[in-house]
């Protein structure tokens, strides 16, 4: 029972990896979507969007019945909540990326402006990263540097704040008012997504810690990182 | 803005009194127990908490029963055994020469894996003890008050005069409850209390167990690990180790809250006894 019981747990973790993977390409997509302005690209991304469905009600499903047959205790616990959550927090992360298509389709024709569409370049990538270090704390076990990830973060939040006083001064323009304000929710989704990728990181501290932790709260000051 | 006003105090950390407002019934101190001379449990320290559920698990052959019957000196009984170290109740030394081990036992009853009942009417499995301590006064209502503390009297009610042997296993272990209780002990011991019954009959007892705690302390050994994390507030994780002379003996590996036990524990043998890998 005990070796169905691990290869049931390392399974779980397979299919959070490929989700993870999974992810990371609905990210890059929206970014080439809103890049590009591409009506086909964001319709593939619209449709990839089952593919991470799949592997999250798969998990979403096994979860219970682990819990129901196997009593997982101590790190056991841990990870199958951990798997819980992030797998929670990704499926999230890919709906931002389904909400950004969208808007980009909504978008779509519009005149453009170079300035925003870099900085939500800028911002996307970063989130990218983000994601990329949450995971790998998890997978590795490892949380030495829970601030990389909140320093991470501080960069979109900035990239957004520059990106909204640029929208607002487009925002007279008639011609460009509409698509600003669909970047604006972009540009939001794309925050969101970081926001995500620090609660993934919060997880893989949980398991390593076994006490959960914020690394940083919403309705408090992050504190300040001594340079 | 307002707080939102909630019934449930959110500071406060799990279900148990903080450490600070336990109080220590049992004092362990370098406890070593010995069976002629084979080691049997090595150097246990560890404090166990008035009004508390403390379980002891560990794999077989750790020193759990020798240990809980190093605590109302069952281990008396065996010719060979012999305890070294101090082990102070209420801050008595409970292997003191002035220290009566009839009326120890009469403070800490034990209830054993086994339901023994003795062959007479219930009625009379609770009034024995009563009756050879003395306790005469008022029999009857003393019997009934154990019998409802016992969660049995509903059932039993009607047929006191009834063999005790005619009751289900379930019912004789709750049976053999009220007779511990019957004599107003302090602490009531459980040897694998519920491994012979069924999983209605245990039921019942865990939650006879969770209301006894109101009154008494209770230390239960089991196997059952999950009936540990259900019914316990504290948990002793018993391991063997074994000495260079090859003597293998139990030791305490690790004694915390039941939450942290089973969410984090901090030795790696706990770890690997309550996840199943090993032990």
């Amino acid at each position: 029972m005990r070796e169905l019981y691990t290869t049931e747990l390392e399974e779980l973790e397979s299919l959070l990896r490929e989700e993870g993977k999974l992810v990371d390409r609905a990210i890059r997509g929206a970014l080439n979507v809103l890049e590009r302005d591409d009506l086909e690209l964001a319709d593939e991304l619209i449709a990839f969007d089952d593919e991470i469905d799949r592997r999250y009600l798969t998990i979403e499903q096994r979860i219970p019945s682990l819990l129901a047959r196997q009593t997982p205790v101590a790190g056991e616990l841990r990870l199958v909540l951990a798997i819980l959550y992030i797998n929670l927090h990704l499926e999230r992360i890919a709906d931002y990326c389904v909400t950004v298509a969208k808007l980009a389709k909504l978008a779509h024709g519009l005149p453009r402006d170079r300035a925003v569409l870099e900085a939500l370049e800028e911002m996307g990538e970063r989130c990218r990263e983000m994601l990329g270090t949450g995971l790998e704390y998890f997978y590795a076990r490892d949380f030495t540097d829970s601030q990389a990830l909140v320093e991470m973060d501080r960069p979109i939040d900035r990239a957004n704040r520059k990106l909204i006083d640029r929208l607002i001064a487009l925002g007279p323009d008639e011609s460009q008012r509409e698509w600003a304000m669909r970047m604006m929710l972009a540009s939001r989704c794309l925050e969101r997504i970081g926001d995500h990728a620090v609660d993934i990181g919060e997880q893989a501290a949980y398991l390593v810690r076994g006490r959960f932790e914020e690394f940083t709260d919403a309705s408090h000051k992050p504190p300040r990182a001594t340079t | 803005m307002e707080a939102i006003k909630t019934k449930i105090d959110l500071t406060r950390q799990g279900r148990l009194p903080a450490e600070g407002d336990r109080e220590a019934v049992f004092e362990a101190r370098g406890v070593s127990v010995f069976y002629g001379d084979q080691r049997a449990i090595d150097n246990v320290n560890i404090d166990i908490y008035r009004r508390l559920i403390t379980a002891i698990i560990g794999p077989s052959g750790c020193g759990k029963s020798t240990f809980i019957r190093t605590l109302n000196r069952m281990t008396d009984l065996v010719p060979s055994a012999r305890l070294t170290g101090e082990l102070r109740y209420r801050g008595i030394d409970l292997y003191g020469p002035r220290v009566d081990a009839v009326e120890v036992r009469r403070r800490i009853g034990m209830v054993f894996q086994k339901p023994n009942p003795f062959p007479k009417s219930i009625y009379d499995n609770v009034a024995y003890g009563l009756r050879i301590l003395g306790m005469k006064k008022d029999l009857g209502e003393r019997v009934e008050k154990a019998l409802r503390a016992a969660a049995l009297w509903d059932e039993v009610k009607d047929r006191l005069k009834d063999s005790a042997l005619g009751l289900s296993g379930g019912q004789q272990q709750r049976l053999c409850i009220a007779r511990a209780i019957a004599v107003e002990p302090e602490v009531i011991l459980l040897d694998e209390p519920a491994s012979a019954l069924d999983p209605i009959a245990t039921s019942a007892i865990e939650d006879l167990m969770h209301e006894l705690k109101r009154d008494y302390t209770l230390v239960i050994v089991t196997h059952n690990m999950q009936q540990a994390a259900r019914v316990a507030d504290m948990t002793a994780f018993f391991g063997l180790d074994v000495s260079p002379d090859g003597n293998r003996q139990g030791v305490l590996v690790e004694y915390d809250e039941t939450e942290k036990i089973f969410t984090n524990p901090s030795d790696k043998r706990t770890e690997g006894y309550v996840t199943g890998r090993f032990g």
